[in-house]
């Protein structure tokens, strides 16, 4: 900014605005993407064991030549209020990053960076791409951090899970959409005779499925590979079919044929386990809705009642649906693939 | 064409009797033999032999170079030789010397330089074409014999990428045998010293090898040369040209069945021939022969190699066991579930051995026992049949107060082969004490569980059958990846698992409760008490076993209702039949609406289930179009049969109980109560574990399927002798399929199953370990035999024997007395319609004297010897209360 910058604001009566815009809403959004960052790179995890020199972060971050920039990365953090530098050490100190910094938090820190990645880019973006008749597509999204960030919901998709899945006697599931494989894990878990096919259309989500599997100890017992929904040519061996998460990557027009796909895979009686969120839920899911509005791939969030009319016109019977976090548009919807002969 | 000595320039088509120096180079193996054995002056059918040069030339003319194994691929050049024209100059000859024959029906045969030691015959046969006959079939026959030589099954386990070596071709007059079979100038598997081997069929003998059709069997003592023992059987089928030109199944004639395919003369004849092939060639033999017009031909002679005889071949554990525990275990494969009874294959026995290892444990945990043991000590084998160890059984259910005297258990099973008086169980009584104690705890628990679940559970067998049985119609298992099969095989044994698992309490409960009964009525009520246990056993109207015969009773009415669709079920070939509907309008619909819904109901069903090499009613449906056109004919109505049982069940048998005390009529009503709902739900459950055994069933055929297109395996006939564990292990892995299964293993399996098919039946329970050549038992004289009363009442009728239930349904007449060795759930729908019924094998518990009591049919089961004293046309008497039956009219 320039003196006469500066002065034309100072003269309209702007500074004030700017400094309260600054503090409400440019440092919490500097905050999130220095913590996204710091916890994606491993860094509040180094940190939460002990305080680390910079020597140390660097090397640990494998940019032992690059340390002076790496301090000028850090430093931010340190203004920020979220570490500390103290007896030559870099240190945890706010409550945010100490929270970030323990295990199993994950899902959370990936949240965080799919709302910087790809929520704040599409509320950016949205009037220009309607202008420009820009739309969003697949590779827009950083398919191992979508699955990374679904894990928020992970414990309530879970639920459904444990709520759907027989226990007692041998099955056999596709997942659609796989992700990084935590549901079929879950499922095989829950049930050790459970064998699987995981699919998921992206190459490098298939990938990173399967290596977890092998991790996992459920490579013999889970097959994982790229493949499309649409376009999956097996025989109707399925007791389970489930799709969390996606159903939105489908156009609207194409729901019904999807869901018809799906059935046409199950035998005879089996069924379909499908979790989403729905419209009207809170603002993160509709900012969610809005990137699916504007891509070129998916279509806008269902409304619960539309899923339970597409999953009928699909041909399951007995469609029931559980709401799976209280207050909110997150549900899980199962149908059955009902034999010949019987509703 | 006269040729006087071979020279592989220029000889090429030689009649055998005229080759001077036989050589395996130019004749192959075969052709050298029967040039060798022609000299001798043995009865050989006349043949010409067309050379291995004659063979290099045809290549030479197609332009296939003859060290071309590696480059192209065995498809293509098969199909070159098939496709490909021969020159005059090389068919000319050829058909002069068949001319000359005076063009006869013949049977070309290959002859290759480098197969045919005895050993490798499994995977080395080249293709035989019988019954050919014409100058273009027979060229055309000797184009696949040379093409045979690239057969799949040729290259799969050829060693090495050495050239695929030379192949000559026999053309041999067609002999359209009488009498077929085979000699072993000393038994290969297990050889005894001066006996020779002989098996014989009816007609052609290509079923005999193959196990299709029946055989007799004969030990003949080469210094008497007549037969020291016999196993004469009865023989439905024979191979022989059909109507249809081809060679297939036909029946036998009635007359001809029972009687022994050849005379004690024709064995002596035989038995010379035999000696002096072995003396010309110093060596012991393995032969092929027929018997046209009272007069031996030999198709061919090999040499045998004998091994050393397996040590364990007459003792049943499976696991090495201290000398007191082998010698002293008692064995039964009485009751044992009928899905066991009976002779069993390679691979059923091998299943039975994951059964053994997987399967059984649980199933004795689910009746309540804390500590099942060692799953080694279970189960025996012998002679390919399968065995449980009483003992051990008995020492294990010690553990359950129901079974805590081990004498009860045991009783059941003495048979006068074997003589329990001086038994004891060498693993002695389960001990008291604290760990008694903790057993005993543990017992009443699951009891309770038991009494509070059964129901539930048998609904959810219900539930999930019907659910695996919609999901396996829907899939197309050929079209799954081996991976998936895998997974399919998977899912089915933990299904089987299950079943079994579920079904064995209701099992063991209904014995328990029956037990209870057959104490208390006599007690409390003296003899009227043993009437009111006997009309109790009889109450079981709905057994779903009975059900089944009311079901094919319901569609034979179906049929008839629908005279085109009777018609063409009266007319059509059995084999054609299934097609035949679907492919008729009217067929169809009542295929779609009666059969379907039949078979999803019924159709999992078959005999000794636990063979997995049986075909289904559903696979093979042929029986129960054979009853349909039985049941359709008859004009009866099966009601009144089925409501024999009810309108007895009516009577005073209750009535007895008003003369108890309030207590004790309560104790007794409700055991008897358990006992029916036990038995029901048992025969609900059993239905379940039968679908498992077909779920698995389909997935060891697709197997096979696969096995063939890889040319591992020849036909579904050789399913029979794979290794259930190398199904399994081929599944899981992605090795080749003939580095999986073994080809000297398939042939050891092949040549063991051939050998204790035709040794006598084993006893059903016996002590220690057995020996074959002690084991035969003379067949007593006269015309009265015993066996248990297995269901009430005296009947006078025909007899039929039936050894063949496909083959046979249709031939039985309402009211004869059905004689055959044993029976199992199968056979329902011909108990309905028999006057009585007569058996070798089978025991009071056995599911054929359960159905029989309830179609009150009488019934005198364990005969031992009825079908070999009884002939088709007797008239017998069956006394189903004595437990006799008497030939009153040979
Ligand atoms: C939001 S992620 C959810 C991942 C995982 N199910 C979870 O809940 O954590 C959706 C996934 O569905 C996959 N997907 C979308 N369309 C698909 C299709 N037609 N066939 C298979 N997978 C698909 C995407 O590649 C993406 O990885």
């Amino acid at each position: 900014m320039d003196r006469l910058t500066l002065t034309r604001i100072v003269k309209e009566r702007q500074l004030p605005l700017l400094l309260s815009a600054t503090k409400q809403l440019v440092t919490p959004m500097y905050r999130a993407a220095f913590l996204a960052a710091a916890a994606r790179s491993g860094v509040l995890a180094r940190l939460a064991v002990r305080p680390c020199d910079l020597q140390t972060l660097a090397h640990g971050l494998g940019v032992d030549e690059h340390a002076e920039e790496l301090r000028t990365w850090l430093d931010i953090g340190v203004r920020l209020g979220d570490l500390a530098w103290f007896d030559d050490a870099y240190r945890l100190r706010s409550r945010t990053a100490k929270a970030l910094a323990r295990p199993g938090r994950e899902p959370v820190s990936a949240a965080l960076e799919e709302v910087l990645r790809f929520h704040l880019p599409v509320l950016l973006q949205a009037p220009q791409m309607l202008q420009d008749g820009r739309r969003l597509s697949l590779s827009d999204q950083d398919g191992q951090v979508i699955a990374r960030s679904t894990r928020v919901v992970e414990p309530f998709v879970a639920e459904a899970v444990r709520r759907t899945l027989e226990r007692d006697r041998p099955l056999r599931l596709l997942e659609v959409g796989c992700g990084n494989g935590t549901y079929v894990r879950l499922a095989a878990e829950l049930n050790p005779r459970l064998t699987a096919l995981a699919i998921d259309l992206q190459e490098e989500v298939a990938a990173e499925a399967a290596e977890n599997m092998a991790v996992w100890g459920l490579a013999g017992r889970v097959q994982t590979r790229r493949a499309d929904l649409r376009t999956l040519a097996v025989e109707p061996q399925f007791d389970l079919v489930t799709l969390h998460n996606n159903i939105y990557y489908f156009p609207i027009e194409d729901r019904i044929s999807v869901l018809r796909k799906a059935r046409s895979l199950l035998a005879p009686g089996g069924r379909l386990l499908l979790t989403t969120a729905c419209r009207g839920g809170n603002l993160g899911l509709e900012v969610l809705n809005l990137w699916f509005t504007h891509a070129d791939f998916g279509g806008p969030l269902p409304t619960i009642e539309d899923l339970v009319q597409q999953l009928t016109d699909a041909g399951f019977a007995q469609v029931t649906t559980r709401r799976l976090i209280p207050g909110d548009q997150f549900h899980a919807v199962v149908g059955v693939n009902a034999p010949a002969g019987q509703p | 064409m006269d040729t006087t000595t071979v020279d592989e320039r220029d000889s090429t088509v030689i009649r055998l009797d005229r080759v001077d120096k036989p050589d395996d180079q130019v004749l192959g193996g075969k052709a050298a033999r029967l040039a060798e054995l022609t000299a001798a002056g043995l009865p050989i059918p006349p043949a010409f032999c067309i050379s291995t040069a004659v063979f290099r030339q045809a290549l030479e003319h197609l332009g296939i170079g003859t060290d071309e194994a590696g480059g192209e691929p065995g498809s293509e050049l098969r199909r070159r030789v098939l496709d490909g024209t021969l020159p005059a100059a090389i068919t000319e000859p050829i058909l002069a010397a068949y001319a000359e024959m005076g063009r006869p029906r013949v049977a070309v045969r290959s002859s290759a330089v480098r197969e045919d030691s005895a050993g490798q015959s499994f995977a080395g046969q080249h293709d035989t074409i019988l019954d050919v006959h014409g100058d273009e079939a027979v060229i055309d026959a000797v184009k696949e014999c040379w093409a045979s030589l690239w057969s799949d099954r040729a290259q799969v386990y050829r060693d090495g990428p050495e050239p695929a070596g030379a192949i000559a071709v026999i053309v041999q007059e067609m002999i359209h045998a009488d009498v077929s079979g085979v000699l072993f100038t000393t038994d290969p598997v297990s050889p005894r010293p001066h006996q020779m081997v002989v098996e014989a069929c009816w007609g052609l003998g290509e079923g005999l090898v193959s196990g299709k059709v029946p055989s007799d069997w004969f030990l003949v003592d080469e210094r008497t040369m007549s037969p020291v023992e016999q196993e004469i059987r009865y023989k439905v089928t024979k191979c022989a040209p059909l109507e249809s030109g081809a060679i297939g199944i036909a029946k036998v004639d009635e007359a001809d069945r029972n009687l022994p395919c050849l005379t004690r003369d024709q064995l002596e004849e035989l038995a010379k021939l035999a000696v002096s092939v072995r003396t010309h060639y110093e060596a012991e033999q393995d032969l092929e022969w027929v018997l046209k017009d009272q007069r031996f031909h030999l198709l061919q002679a090999r040499p045998i190699t004998t091994r050393p005889q397996r040590t364990s071949r007459n003792r049943l554990y499976v696991t090495e066991q201290p000398r007191p525990i082998a010698e002293g275990t008692l064995w039964s494969r009485m009751d044992i579930g009928e899905i066991f009874t009976g002779i069993m294959s390679p691979l059923g026995q091998s299943f039975a051995r994951y059964y053994q290892g997987n399967v059984h444990t649980d199933c004795a945990r689910a009746v309540g026992v804390l500590d099942p043991g060692d799953p080694a000590l279970h189960m025996g084998y012998l002679q390919g049949h399968v065995y449980l160890n009483i003992s051990f059984t008995s020492y294990m259910l010690g553990q359950c107060p129901p079974t805590r005297d081990q004498r009860h258990f045991t009783a059941r099973f003495a048979s006068e082969e074997a003589d329990l008086s001086d038994y004891r169980n060498p693993f002695g009584a389960y001990p008291g004490g604290s760990q008694g104690r903790r057993a005993l705890t543990h017992w009443v628990r699951c009891t309770a569980v038991e009494m509070a679940q059964m129901k539930r559970r048998a609904k959810q067998m219900v539930a999930s059958r019907e659910y695996e049985f919609d999901r396996a119609r829907a899939l197309d298992l050929t079209r799954l990846s081996r991976r998936e099969l895998d997974a399919e095989m998977a899912r089915y044994l933990g299904y089987f698992h299950d079943m079994h698992v579920g079904y064995m309490p209701y099992y063991i409960n209904a014995f328990g409760f029956y037990g209870v009964l057959a104490e208390l009525c006599p007690k409390w009520l003296g003899k009227d008490g043993q009437n009111l246990q006997n009309r109790v056993k009889t109450d079981m109207s709905s057994l779903r076993t009975v059900e089944s015969a009311r079901d094919i009773w319901v569609l034979a009415q179906a049929a008839k209702d629908r005279p085109a669709v009777m018609r063409l079920i009266r007319e059509t070939p059995l084999d054609a039949l299934p097609a035949a509907l679907r492919a008729d309008d009217a067929g169809r619909e009542f295929w779609n609406r009666r059969v379907e819904p039949f078979l999803r109901a019924n159709g999992t069903r078959s005999h000794q289930e636990m063979e997995l090499t049986h075909p289904r009613w559903i696979d093979d449906p042929s029986y129960v179009f054979q009853m349909i056109r039985r049941y359709a004919e008859d004009g009866f109505s099966i009601d009144e049969i089925l409501g024999r049982s009810r309108a007895y069940q009516d009577g005073d048998a209750a009535a007895v109980l008003t003369r108890l005390p309030r207590a004790k009529r309560t104790v007794v009503e409700k055991v008897i109560a358990m006992y029916v709902q036990c038995s029901e739900l048992r025969e609900t459950a059993r239905m379940s574990m039968i679908t498992s055994i077909w779920l698995v069933r389909n997935v060891v055929y697709e197997v096979g399927r696969r096995l063939i297109a890889a040319g591992v395996l020849r036909s579904p006939d050789e399913v029979a002798y794979l290794d259930f564990a190398d199904v399994l292990g081929y599944l899981a892995g992605t090795d080749e399929p003939q580095a999986v299964f073994s080809k000297v293993r398939l042939e050891e399996a092949r040549r063991e199953f051939q050998y204790v098919r035709r040794l006598p039946e084993p006893p059903l329970t016996l002590i220690g370990e057995h020996d074959p050549a002690r084991a035969v038992v003379p067949a007593p004289d006269g015309a009265r035999l015993e066996g248990l009363a297995a269901s009430p009442g005296r009947v006078v009728g025909r007899a039929r024997v039936v050894e063949d239930l496909v083959w046979q349904a249709d031939e039985f007449q309402a009211g004869e007395i059905l004689v055959t060795r044993f029976t199992d759930a199968s056979w329902t729908p011909l108990f309905a319609i028999a006057g009585g019924v007569v058996t070798d094998i089978g025991s009071m518990l056995s599911h054929s004297s359960i159905v029989a009591r309830e179609f009150n049919v009488p019934s005198v089961v364990n005969t031992k010897q009825a079908t070999r004293r009884i002939t088709t046309g007797d008239l017998v008497m069956v006394d189903g209360d004595a437990g006799v039956v008497e030939v009153v009219e040979g």
